[in-house]
């Protein structure tokens, strides 16, 4: 029988190929999909995640967890087409334009695939049109947006005035992170959530979804 | 330098030498602001750059430049009078194959997918031959008013990861140290043969000016870095950063580390176990107080206690006396956050005081 203690190890632990392992075992012998992820995959996540918040864990550790969670998850995938009880919720996520920094905001998607969420990640130097595009197609539950300049971390505004003008705010709730942003900009640009960390980001998107 | 446009020049050249080795006291900035009354000399200015291209990457135009602004740029106190090559930061990762592109404000430098895990050093590199260019014509402009600044190179784990990408740098770091460490080696070894290079160009009687910081010294000098180290432990500092560092500061005479963000602080006493190198530059980052605010008191102390000068930066005039009576003088560099001569007047009757 699979041994879920080891996938637990293997994501928490950055190995790629025992947690790839076990998955197909347990799946070879029926087991729920759902259970493998909330039952061992995701917790491991959220242990590497608050050990990289109490700085017991680095990044390079974060990266491996997510790489053994997401190889492991493609396996899953297949089985859990069409259900849609499969993902905690839809985040639409990018750096915005005249920025060029992804590795914040590739570490915020990992630790949100990583614990639950259906991520597309829309890459760096994105316009307005196409987060707001990317919004509208995907039906996404949240919106990601990262600034790693004080040059550049005004054009969240100006996203957020474009989704308004789409008429997509009310549907969507928008986070905004990286080095220049805090708390106090994120509400004065209308923004409902902040984080400082993959890791927080990840609690503070379950909060606005309402599943914390 | 006979005609170098600073009449107090070798009074500042004494207290950069006293700085470096943990004495005295600098007031300086980082770029420049334009001089009161006349320039330094007459200079003609150049018309204004047609595009991104030209205001970065055409050699010729950037000389002349920077030698009108520099004609009109103000040398009081330390300020030094250097014309800035920039060519990214982080330039020496362009020379080895990353891709480059002019911004409005910087230029970028962006890893390549496809980058492979050997590092080569190709001579007819498009942008070494740039690096090449642009000294030479800055030097032929300056002939002898200002020093030519060594661009911003950057070394080791930054420079790979402009290479490579940050993540697959990190990942590395765990999944294959071999091949890490053999690319380290080999950026060192490359980093040491460009920037003898470039000495050999910009050096004026063996002494040589840095772009970054704004640093002078009677022979080689760099400002080293590993601004990625903030992703990574302690543990990895010591056994991928410091040996590396260590030994560009064995082959370097004089050497400023950069300090950047909280997190690197933990980065520190590793750092100090670094005998040859010689002073530690402290950047808060965005979303802290700049470096004249009490908050970094300590480190500062830390640093000389640790046998190491300090470059504080972005002080405010009403921050200088505060942190000269609670730092002290020696051993202090202070990039100040100057507006206008009146400012930089105002602060050198401050420091007279501590002198």
């Amino acid at each position: 029988m699979a041994d879920m203690e080891k996938l637990y190890e293997a994501v928490l632990g950055g190995k790629l190929e025992p947690a790839v392992e076990v998955t197909r075992e347990a799946i070879a012998e029926g087991a729920d999909p759902k259970e493998i992820i909330n039952g061992s995959m995701i917790p491991a996540m959220e242990e590497i995640g608050k050990r990289f918040q109490e700085g017991k864990a680095f990044v390079p550790q974060l990266l491996l967890s997510a790489r053994a969670m997401k190889g492991a998850l493609e396996l899953l995938k297949p089985l859990l087409k069409g259900d849609a009880s499969a993902s905690v919720g839809k985040v639409v996520i990018g750096t915005v334009k005249g920025d060029l920094h992804d590795i914040g905001k590739n570490l915020v998607a990992s630790m949100l695939e990583g614990c639950g969420f259906e991520v597309i990640n829309i890459g760096i130097d994105v316009p307005a049109e196409k987060f707001v595009a990317a919004v509208q197609e995907s039906g996404a539950d949240i919106l990601c947006m990262s600034a790693l300049l004080t040059t550049t971390m005004t054009y969240m505004k100006t996203v957020i005035e474009a989704l308004e003008a789409a008429g997509l705010r009310d549907k969507v709730k928008v986070m905004v992170g990286g080095a220049p942003i805090n708390r106090h900009y994120a509400e004065q640009i209308g923004a409902d959530g902040y984080s400082d960390n993959a890791n927080s980001a990840v609690l503070k998107a379950k909060e606005l979804l309402g599943v914390a | 330098m006979q005609n170098i446009w600073k009449a107090d020049w070798e009074e500042t050249k004494k207290r950069y030498l006293d700085w470096w080795n943990g004495r005295g006291l600098i007031v300086s900035m980082w770029e420049h602001l334009q001089k009161d009354g006349a320039p330094h000399e007459e200079v003609p200015q150049p018309a204004p750059a047609k595009d991104l291209n030209q205001l970065w990457f055409d050699p010729e135009w950037r000389a002349d430049d920077l030698h009108y602004r520099l004609s009109r740029s103000s040398f009081k106190g330390d300020i030094l009078p250097v014309a800035n090559t920039q060519l990214g930061p982080g330039s020496l990762a362009a020379i080895l194959g990353a891709e480059v592109e002019g911004g409005e404000d910087t230029i970028w430098i962006k890893h390549r997918e496809d980058y492979g895990d050997d590092i080569v050093f190709d001579e007819n590199n498009p942008w070494w031959k740039l690096h090449l260019d642009l000294l030479r014509a800055c030097k032929k402009r300056a002939g002898g008013r200002y020093f030519v600044g060594c661009p911003d190179l950057i070394e080791g784990l930054d420079t790979l990861a402009s290479l490579k990408g940050t993540e697959n740098v990190l990942m590395d770091m765990v999944l294959r140290p071999e091949v890490l460490d053999e690319q380290m080696r080999k950026i060192n070894e490359i980093y040491f043969r460009v920037f003898d290079r470039i000495y050999d160009i910009v050096n004026e009687d063996g002494e040589m000016a840095f772009c970054y910081f704004s640093i002078w010294g009677p022979g080689t000098v760099s400002k080293l870095q590993s601004d990625i180290s903030i992703m990574f432990s302690e543990e990895d500092y010591r056994r991928f950063v410091q040996p590396y560092i260590r030994e560009q500061c064995q082959r370097i005479d004089y050497t400023l580390y950069h300090l950047d963000g909280v997190g690197a602080i933990r980065h520190l006493d590793a750092l100090l176990e670094i005998d040859e190198l010689n002073a530690i530059q402290w950047t808060p980052g965005v979303g802290e107080p700049q470096g004249g605010d009490p908050k970094w008191y300590d480190l500062y102390r830390r640093i000389k206690a640790g046998g190491k000068s300090v470059m504080a930066s972005w002080v405010t005039l009403d921050e200088l006396k505060p942190l000269l009576d609670n730092v002290g003088p020696d051993g202090l560099s202070l990039l100040m956050d100057f507006k206008s001569e009146r400012d930089i007047d105002a602060a050198l009757k401050i420091a007279e005081a501590y002198r």
